[in-house]
């Protein structure tokens, strides 16, 4: 049953999910999708075609998983924006954003359903995958949790994408604006920050201490970076992380508590999404002037 | 809360006025679209809302339909204020810009399922309604076609029904027949005879003015963010007309001079005029019984008269005089 101001499924999701979901667009983005993310598992598997001795098969199952795991990520930096970033300037642009607001929606309604049908997108995209993935298991190297853990990764970046992407789309007028913000937005926030951490990581002296050298923590804002909470999820050979132990955090929100970063990655997504979904609704119950697009 | 909003929802329909503004302002910035408005809607009329560009019709339609707020006076439809009980007011309001959004995809029954839904009529009442407004609005046999490629008179048609999806008893309508050929503009208008029978209170802002005055039975005029005048349409059009013009044909040419002479004679006739040899053009100042005093006077003169016919003025030259007004200011 349809209901206006349903607390988890209303007639916003109805109609996007039923609009988005037909026609030759979908299915062209997820087979799409599924074919570079396919042709990418066979272009690493030929790679490792040759006698392989015992551990070089799991060796090929990580490699496998890790290169499946950074590309997936990387299409939802560019998947999420485009799926999101029009939800409301979409409303806009085609004048229909008026009419939506005299419904007995509600703006959290609207917001929650233009947000629950912009990411159930991403979700199929996501779960679509997870035959490939599995892919993996048949030479070994990664375990099932290494799997739910770079999932629970991949929700929480499309979450934190999905909802940049509809706060940016609730401050703009026209869809290309929000498009081309919200993906420079994905960008910054992962490479951006990426390439700042690894600046920041370069010293300019060696320090040595009586284990080693010694290896500065990764600065807080690496903690909303997607791509280093990967990193930070990745398994390597050796029973770690790619990031081993720079990807643990030992004080997170203030509190002496130690955690993987990708886990501080996911609550920090959690936590800013619902600050701009609360913004978002805002925006949406006072729909200032200059966001109109119609005359007075 | 919910026996406060019974309440309020109860007092609904009792008024009578469907809409009742006493002082609205409304500004934009430094921008003052609406200045002092009050005005009154009887419940169950067709009200034309007359007035030029930037005058604020649609800051008043707008504010009405609760999209935005006012920053002044009170505002009540339906004896709900709009201010305290927004949700309250849309159950009663139907508004239809004076654009058309469309989604992509959605077919015609799917758009106006799609609002039903979002304003909360459920399954078995919402396919009833949906049948029932696409057969108002002529529409049935389009029911499965895409709304895209609808033409704009039948765009315009099912944003009526769209806006009637939830039975309100209360419709606003921005400039509704603007870009509509003249085939569609009579379909609209009979729609909205059928609506004003089905007792739904009816404001209506348009330049189609010939057409508001046919079809409203009150008018409100106004300028520059004030109404210069409301009421039943006659009454509007003679508060607002210098007096009455007066066209005047004789049988026969020759006696046009005379006749002339004799009006201009008359006490309270002004610029008499002779057009095309037996025809006369007069304004007069008076009421029916100073018309009718004048016609058995000139009777009486033995002038061969063949038509004796006043004109009180029409929308139009209310417009165009508030238009003129605006730009004196």
């Amino acid at each position: 049953m349809i209901r206006a101001r349903g607390i988890v499924y209303n007639s916003v999701i109805d109609k996007e999910l039923r609009t988005r979901m037909r026609g030759w667009r979908s299915i062209a983005v997820l087979m799409g999708y599924m074919a570079v993310l396919g042709i990418i598992a066979i272009a690493v598997l030929v790679q490792q075609v040759g006698p392989s001795a015992a551990g070089q098969s799991s060796q090929a199952g990580l490699q496998l998983y890790e290169v499946l795991c950074i590309f997936q990520l990387l299409l939802i930096l560019f998947v999420t924006p485009a799926t999101t970033a029009s939800a409301i300037s979409g409303e806009r642009q085609r004048q229909t954003w008026d009419l939506l607001r005299v419904t007995h929606l509600s703006s959290f309604g609207i917001v929650w359903g233009k947000l629950v049908a912009g990411l159930a997108f991403n979700l199929l995209l996501i779960f679509g995958s997870l035959p490939l993935f599995s892919l993996v298991f048949l030479f070994g190297g990664v375990a099932p949790d290494d799997i739910l853990h770079t999932y629970v990764v991949f929700l929480a970046t499309v979450l934190l994408l999905g909802m940049s992407s509809l706060f940016i789309s609730a401050l703009t007028r026209r869809v290309a604006a929000s498009m081309v913000i919200s993906n420079i937005v994905a960008l910054a926030i992962s490479v951006g920050i990426g390439l700042f951490t690894i600046y920041l990581e370069q010293p300019t002296r060696p320090q040595f201490g009586p284990n080693g050298p010694i290896v500065p923590p990764l600065t807080p804002l690496a903690q909303i970076d997607p791509l280093i909470a990967l990193l930070s999820a990745l398994p390597n050979t050796t029973g770690g992380t790619v990031l081993d132990g720079i990807g643990q955090i030992h004080h997170a929100f203030g509190l002496h508590v130690t955690m993987p970063l990708w886990g501080a990655f996911c609550l920090l997504a959690i936590l800013i999404s619902a600050v701009l979904f609360l913004l978002t609704a805002a925006l949406v119950r006072s729909s200032p002037r200059w966001l109109r697009t119609e005359g007075t | 809360m919910i026996k406060e909003a019974a309440q309020v929802s109860s007092a609904a329909g009792t008024t009578e006025y469907a809409i009742e503004i006493e002082g609205m302002r409304k500004a934009y910035g430094r921008t003052l679209a609406v200045r002092h408005l009050s005005m009154h809607v009887p419940a169950g009329s067709i009200y034309g809302f007359v007035g030029p560009n930037g005058a604020g019709k649609s800051t008043t339609i707008r504010t009405l339909a609760t999209l935005q707020k006012a920053d002044a006076g009170s505002v009540q439809v339906m004896g709900i204020d709009i201010a305290a009980h927004p949700a309250l007011v849309r159950d009663h309001v139907g508004y239809m810009p004076d654009f058309f959004g469309v989604y992509d995809s959605l077919s015609v029954s799917e758009y106006l399922h799609f609002y039903g839904a979002s304003h909360g009529v459920d399954g078995a009442k919402r396919r009833q309604l949906v049948g029932e407004l696409l057969e108002l609005v002529d529409l049935t046999d389009k029911r499965d076609d895409p709304v895209e490629a609808l033409s704009r008179g039948m765009k315009q048609r099912l944003g009526l029904a769209r806006c009637l999806i939830h039975d309100p008893a209360v419709l606003l309508l921005d400039e509704p027949a603007s870009g509509m050929d003249p085939r569609a503009r009579i379909e609209l208008r009979e729609i909205l005879r059928e609506l004003r029978a089905m007792d739904k209170t009816i404001l209506i802002s348009s330049h189609i003015l010939p057409e508001l005055a046919e079809m409203c039975t009150h008018i409100g005029v106004i300028r520059a963010g004030e109404i210069l005048a409301e009421g039943p349409v006659d009454e509007v059009i003679a508060a607002l007309t210098e007096g009455t013009r007066l066209h005047i044909t004789l049988l026969d040419p020759d006696g046009a001079p005379g006749a002339a002479q004799a009006l201009r004679s008359y006490p309270g006739v002004n610029d008499v005029q002779v057009e095309e040899g037996r025809r006369l053009v007069a304004d007069i100042e008076g009421d029916e019984a100073a018309l009718a005093s004048l016609l058995g006077h000139l009777v009486g003169l033995g002038l061969p008269i063949t038509e004796f016919r006043m004109d009180r003025g029409s929308l139009e030259d209310i417009f165009l005089q508030v238009v003129d007004l605006g730009e004196e200011d």
